[in-house]
């Protein structure tokens, strides 16, 4: 499976808040096993949307030489199930970016419901480490759009 | 804060028990406290206490008694 579970930011302000969306597609592997007749997106996935939209958050700083990485969930809480076809709102405030981590405060709406929150501690990977030609498509499709945040 | 409640705060971060952890209890010893427990510590310093340290101040920490005196310094410790 691919590991891209944000679809698109919505609106941001690097370094500080992004609001992104996933629409969560009934074709995703994961739900033949997660689970036989009762289809819910497991919640490492939805911690991982948390992070991966946190991230870009963090990633769209300009003056930040590393990549933002998922280190540590201080913690996480779900409380609704999220199922096929069901569109994903994800929310996140950065609560703390220091030069060496950051912590953001997320959560997921589902139909304006809050379905999990959680607490997310990042540490930065200097980008040297990644292939010379990844990027991020997300995060420079909105930047293209967006060229003076 | 009292010194118990110091204690306990770090043995939660070092996801530690309290009753296995000391003053006198060193760095070496608490498996956590390893590059990620550094920036944890510091993440804590800073967004519980308001205190904002370097990594080489970080690196010099060698025992919990070590971050008694910095909550000590800046005076969050009874």
């Amino acid at each position: 499976m691919r590991f891209i579970l944000v679809d698109e930011i919505l609106e941001m302000i690097p370094g500080k808040t992004i609001r992104a969306l996933k629409k969560i597609s009934s074709n995703e592997e994961f739900f033949s096993d997660h689970f036989p007749g009762f289809p819910v997106v497991p919640g490492v996935l939805l911690t991982e949307m948390m992070a991966q939209t946190a991230g870009k958050c963090l990633d769209a700083e300009k003056k930040r030489q590393g990549k933002a990485m998922l280190a540590r969930i201080n913690s996480a809480n779900f409380r609704e199930w999220v199922s096929p076809d069901q569109t994903a709102i994800i929310n996140a405030e950065i609560k703390t970016n220091r030069e060496k981590f950051a912590t953001a405060i997320c959560n997921i709406e589902v139909m304006d419901k809050r379905v999990c929150s959680a607490d997310l501690f990042f540490t930065f990977v200097p980008l040297k480490k990644f292939a010379p030609d990844y990027i991020d498509e997300v995060l420079e499709s909105y930047l293209s759009a967006n060229p003076l945040i | 804060m009292t010194s118990e409640e110091a204690l306990t705060w770090i043995a939660d971060l070092f996801e530690e028990s309290v009753e296995d952890i000391h003053p006198e209890t060193l760095k070496e010893d608490i498996p956590a406290w390893d590059s990620l427990g550094v920036l944890t510590l510091m993440a804590d310093l800073d967004e519980n206490f308001g205190i904002l340290l370097t990594e080489e101040e970080m690196l010099e920490l060698q025992k919990v008694n070590d971050i008694f005196e910095i909550l000590r310094r800046n005076e969050k410790l009874d």
